[in-house]
């Protein structure tokens, strides 16, 4: 009975955590959930170097907020698919957690086709 | 049809339905549900369970049923409660699986607390999150009726509860397995469900459905990444909920 009793206190101490990580949201604490929701809204990633997202900022892609909330600071825009394939220089890069993708300051991301739920 | 073996003598298929069938006494009485990461294995045609996600099995039992549910048990052969933690049944042999019993209270319906039904014979975790988690068509699968829960609730309580590490990650991939078994009426019944959560439990589904969309494969499991639009188009409508909350 006391293991249930110690996981019953897990599950509660966790929503303490929860309420606490909530209030958080726009802070700090917010970040990663902020940078995982822009790159869930992408299908596909690239990483190009410094000099190319600068020129793609100065013909008009718009920088997504959250990555002026890291440090040193990450520049992520969204490109139509044909503009993307266009960009020189840029190399896939997976849309999993990981240092490969977590490391890179510069991605192009191009967003899903209207996904459905259903399909 | 192949079916997995998992390094044991029978198949893991025939392990779960031959415990579900060893269960069948307690699987009669009303109110109980399989629930957890079986389900999409059950869900899978002629209940397959190719998916590789854990070694046991969970019912849950609503705290109402708890005396009948205890009778009930007195009839189940192969299977015995474990002398440390009587809330689970480990099998005689290893051609069965343990089975763990949960607690569903209604009246305890904030889906961040648990609390613990103490009674010598079968103790419960009674988990808030399980109330979201309503019973649904009853699968047959060789003459064994399994009551299996409505998707929707399912997937919400998969989202809804604290996730972390290996085990995390897999449900995780539960909660993905069941979303291509969901109607129209699954989803709206999904949104729904979700809209009546509170602020921060909403703001953790949609955080594990990030999560989720940002997984690699696992062995035995499904492959994540050709189901992200499919992430990325729930994670919207659960957006929409929110603006239309404001």
């Amino acid at each position: 009975m006391k293991e249930l009793e110690r996981r019953a206190r897990c599950v509660r101490s966790s929503a303490v955590i929860r309420a606490w990580e909530y209030r958080q949201r726009r802070l700090a604490k917010g970040i990663w959930f902020r940078f995982r929701r822009v790159l869930a809204e992408a299908s596909e990633a690239y990483a190009v170097p410094p000099e190319v997202m600068d020129d793609l900022v100065a013909r008009g892609a718009r920088l997504e907020p959250v990555g002026t909330d890291f440090e040193p600071k990450k520049r992520l825009v969204f490109l139509e698919r044909s503009w993307a394939e266009k960009v020189p220089q840029r190399r896939a890069v997976a849309l999993q957690l990981g240092p490969e993708l977590l490391g890179e300051r510069d991605l192009v991301l191009v967003a899903f086709d209207s996904p459905s739920v259903r399909s | 049809m192949d079916e997995p073996r998992y390094g044991g003598r029978v198949s893991f298929r025939r392990r779960l339905l031959d415990t579900l069938r060893a269960m069948e006494p307690v699987l009669e009485e009303p109110g109980v549900l399989v629930v957890g990461s079986q389900v999409p294995n059950l869900l899978e045609p002629g209940a397959a369970a190719t998916l590789v996600v854990s070694q046991d099995v969970d019912f849950a039992i609503p705290v109402s049923c708890h005396s009948p549910i205890k009778t009930a048990l007195r009839k189940v052969r192969g299977l015995q409660p474990s002398r440390d933690e009587p809330s689970v049944w480990v099998p005689d042999d290893r051609d069965l699986l343990e089975v763990n019993f949960i607690g569903v209270d209604p009246d305890l319906n904030d889906a961040a607390d648990a609390r613990v039904l103490q009674d010598p014979e079968l103790p419960l975790l009674v988990f808030g999150a399980l109330s979201l988690i309503f019973p649904g068509e009853p699968l047959e699968v060789e003459g064994l009726k399994i009551p299996l829960p409505r998707p929707a609730g399912l997937v919400l309580e998969k989202l809804v509860t604290d996730r972390s590490g290996e085990k995390g990650n897999r449900d995780l991939l539960v909660a993905l397995a069941l979303l291509p078994n969901m109607t129209d009426s699954g989803f709206e019944e999904l949104l729904v469900a979700y809209a009546k959560l509170r602020p921060e439990l909403r703001y953790v589904v949609r955080s594990n459905l990030t999560i989720l969309s940002l997984m690699g494969p696992s062995l035995g499991m499904p492959d994540p990444r050709p189901e992200r639009g499919r992430v990325a188009a729930l994670l919207r409508r659960f957006e929409a909920c929110e603006k239309e909350a404001l």
